[in-house]
């Protein structure tokens, strides 16, 4: 077993190989080798919060016999122009992915952390579909930005883009 | 958790933005570059992706895609150098300074979205018009007279009109066009003021005008601000009819003969005097400047040969037949002029009536002509117009290995090929057939009243009537109009840009493509 705690300071105990979906955990625990230190001396997370690192947790355990995406294979997912050729989310990653907005994006964030390949793949996924046929007012609103064009970056932009509200 | 508190995080966040955009389609990618500049920048700054996205949909080896990128991106140069010298303002993403967007370079990015733009303004009517008032310097001083305007030429660059003895070019390329007259020494200005047929080519370098009467060629170089300044007078030999094409520097003549081939004589306006930089030995029926390397130019000739001249030791396909050579007449370090020519003979012209037609190529047959839509290493398309008889269409993609082959009655077709379809049209219908299988897919007919003017972007078919213009979007098989183009009841001329409509007392753009 191995001790996360959180960063609030809630402690978790799983299973080693579910967190080593984790590549930055399992780098962390290879690097201790074999000892039983790592079973009681807790592995600090100041990043991920107590309610995500829980999420994060029941990932891992769902998806504990899936293969690891690394890395290295992140590039097999696009196509020939650079585009992801598959946006389909199974079932259970789908209710996985139900939460408020803030919570999804700090699931990202902790994904990103963690690398958890597959895990910031499926929140990032969520948020294209969430912004897919959305205005650019709805996009800023999404994800709470500015509108930081000045007047005329905006008009070149509006210019060169309104083609793609054709329907 | 708020989505404030992401907001707090997101200058971290670039890789999970990219991630995230990825997997947007592409028309979602624009919108999300449309909600912020950082946004724009992590959108526009995959150029791999957006070029990708651009040669699917506008195939570099189409000769007018290439001519409207070297437009954009002049275009593009220029305006931003005029406009926003401005200090640049920096913006602060990840740590990393970041640029003004007109700081950027031109990118793939702009150059598809500012292509996708302008197919939306065509058929949107989305544009400003601009109209320029009779010029003063045109009237005829003794009777007061004002005389009708008549178009040389029109294309994306420009526009160059006669009105009486008078020549204008007008650049379009400031927000207010004007005319301006294309002057000449008084050695040479009573020549073109009494000359009859005019015929004239432009590009963004030169304006060339053939007096073919008096077998002399006018030029004038364009200065960045495209203000033409007059640069000599070619005087050509004497059985050169008509400027068959303008690239660069490079202008080719062609002459004809009674079979309707003609030799080349190929001008370098940077260098050459009264002699071309390279004559050629034999008569091909179509000449096109391909491609610009450097100092170089690549020129392909055409020739549609007969099945009787071919030996039976021949392959019975189609074949090139493909040589190098160099400037005839050139001194040999200048020797900076290459010919690939290619032969295409008639029998694999894939229809059993090309077939029979093609017997009548060995015959003498003056009133045909051969003309070339495009000419590239990847289609080209070469057609017979007889005024009096019928004739056919032949389409031949050399990458593709395709030919195709059309009959038609009555009056030559205009004819255009976009991506794998072939659009015919003549003053009373269209059709589209697919290259590849050779299936006609659709046609039209079109109402008595229509005439058809020119094509756009080899998308849009312009014809007009006496309340208009109707165009035909041959993409989506539909046809539309605006209010923007109610107004162009003389539309004289189209180019990938928009219409260009001349009334008794003045002429009236309608631009499309007016993004800077």
């Amino acid at each position: 077993m191995v001790k996360l705690t959180s960063s609030e300071g809630t402690e978790f105990d799983v299973e080693r190989s579910v967190i080593e979906r984790s590549l930055l955990i399992k780098n962390l625990l290879d690097d201790v080798g074999e000892s039983d230190t790592c079973a009681y001396t807790p592995i600090p997370l100041p990043n991920v919060s107590g309610p995500i690192l829980a999420k994060v947790i029941e990932y891992c355990e769902h998806h504990r016999n899936d293969p690891v995406v690394g890395h290295g294979d992140a590039d097999a997912e696009l196509d020939a122009s650079g585009a992801r050729v598959s946006d389909e989310i199974d079932e259970w990653d789908m209710e996985f992915c139900k939460v408020d907005q803030g919570t999804l994006f700090e699931m990202i964030l902790a994904a990103n952390y963690l690398d958890i390949r597959s895990m910031l793949d499926l929140t990032c996924k969520t948020v294209a579909n969430m912004i897919k046929n959305k205005t650019p007012e709805e996009i800023r609103k999404t994800f709470n930005i500015t509108n930081d064009f000045s007047p005329e970056e905006e008009e070149q932009v509006q210019r060169e883009n309104a083609w793609c509200e054709d329907r | 958790m708020s989505s404030k508190r992401f907001s707090r995080r997101l200058p971290y966040a670039t890789e999970i933005l990219q991630n995230i955009f990825t997997r947007l389609p592409t028309k979602e990618r624009v919108a999300v570059a449309r909600a912020s500049k950082r946004f724009y920048l992590i959108i526009a700054d995959n150029d791999g992706y957006w070029y990708q996205q651009f040669d699917l949909c506008y195939p570099e080896t189409n000769t007018s895609v290439k001519e409207w990128l070297r437009w954009f991106d002049k275009a593009a140069a220029r305006v931003e150098d005029n406009h926003y010298k401005k200090p640049l303002k920096f913006y602060i993403a990840n740590g990393v300074l970041g640029m003004s967007l007109f700081s950027l370079p031109l990118n793939w990015f702009r150059r598809y979205t500012a292509r996708k733009q302008l197919e939306s303004n065509w058929k949107h009517g989305r544009g400003n018009s601009f109209i320029c008032d009779y010029p003063a310097g045109a009237i005829d001083s003794k009777n007061n007279a004002e005389s009708p305007f008549y178009m040389l030429t029109t294309n994306i660059w420009g526009t160059v009109i006669r009105v009486g003895k008078c020549i204008y070019y007008s650049p379009l390329q400031d927000k207010s066009p004007k005319l301006v007259a294309l002057k000449a020494p008084d050695t040479h200005a009573s020549t073109l003021q009494s000359a009859g047929k005019l015929s004239a080519a432009v590009n963004n370098q030169f304006i060339a005008i053939l007096v073919s009467s008096s077998q002399k060629c006018y030029f004038w170089r364009l200065d960045k601000a495209a203000k033409p300044t007059f640069s000599g007078c070619l005087e050509l030999p004497r059985e050169v009819e008509s400027i068959e094409d303008l690239r660069a520097n490079w202008l080719v003549f062609r002459t004809k003969d009674n079979m309707n081939r003609g030799k080349a004589y190929i001008y370098d306006l940077t260098k050459d005097g009264p002699t071309p930089r390279v004559s050629t030995y034999y008569g091909w029926h179509i000449y096109k400047i391909h491609e610009l390397r450097g100092n170089k130019a690549i020129v392909y000739a055409a020739h549609l040969g007969s099945r009787d001249n071919i030996s039976s030791a021949q392959s019975q396909d189609y074949y090139y037949n493909q040589r190098q050579y160099g400037a005839s007449n050139a001194q040999a370090e200048n020797t900076n002029l290459h010919w690939t020519l290619w032969r295409v003979t008639p029998f694999s012209l894939c229809t059993e009536k090309a077939e029979t037609h093609s017997m009548a190529f060995s015959m003498s047959s003056p009133n045909s002509e051969w003309k070339s839509r495009q000419l590239t290493d990847d289609s080209y398309l070469i057609w017979r117009d007889d005024s009096n008889k019928n004739g056919f269409i032949i389409v031949h993609s050399v990458l593709k290995g395709i030919q195709f082959a059309k009959e038609f009655t009555g009056a030559t077709p205009t004819v255009s090929i976009n991506n794998d379809r072939v659009i015919m049209s003549t003053t009373t219908e269209w059709s589209v057939t697919t290259l590849s299988t050779k299936q006609l897919i659709h046609k039209t007919k079109i109402g008595d009243d229509l005439t058809y003017i020119g094509t756009a972007l080899e998308r849009f078919w312009v014809t007009r009537h006496e309340e208009g213009v109707i165009i035909f979007d041959v993409k989506y098989n539909d046809e539309f109009s605006s209010n923007f183009y109610r107004n162009a009841t003389a539309p004289i001329g189209i180019s990938d840009r928009g219409i260009v409509s001349m009334f008794s007392n003045a002429i009236v753009w309608f631009d499309v493509g007016m993004f800077f």
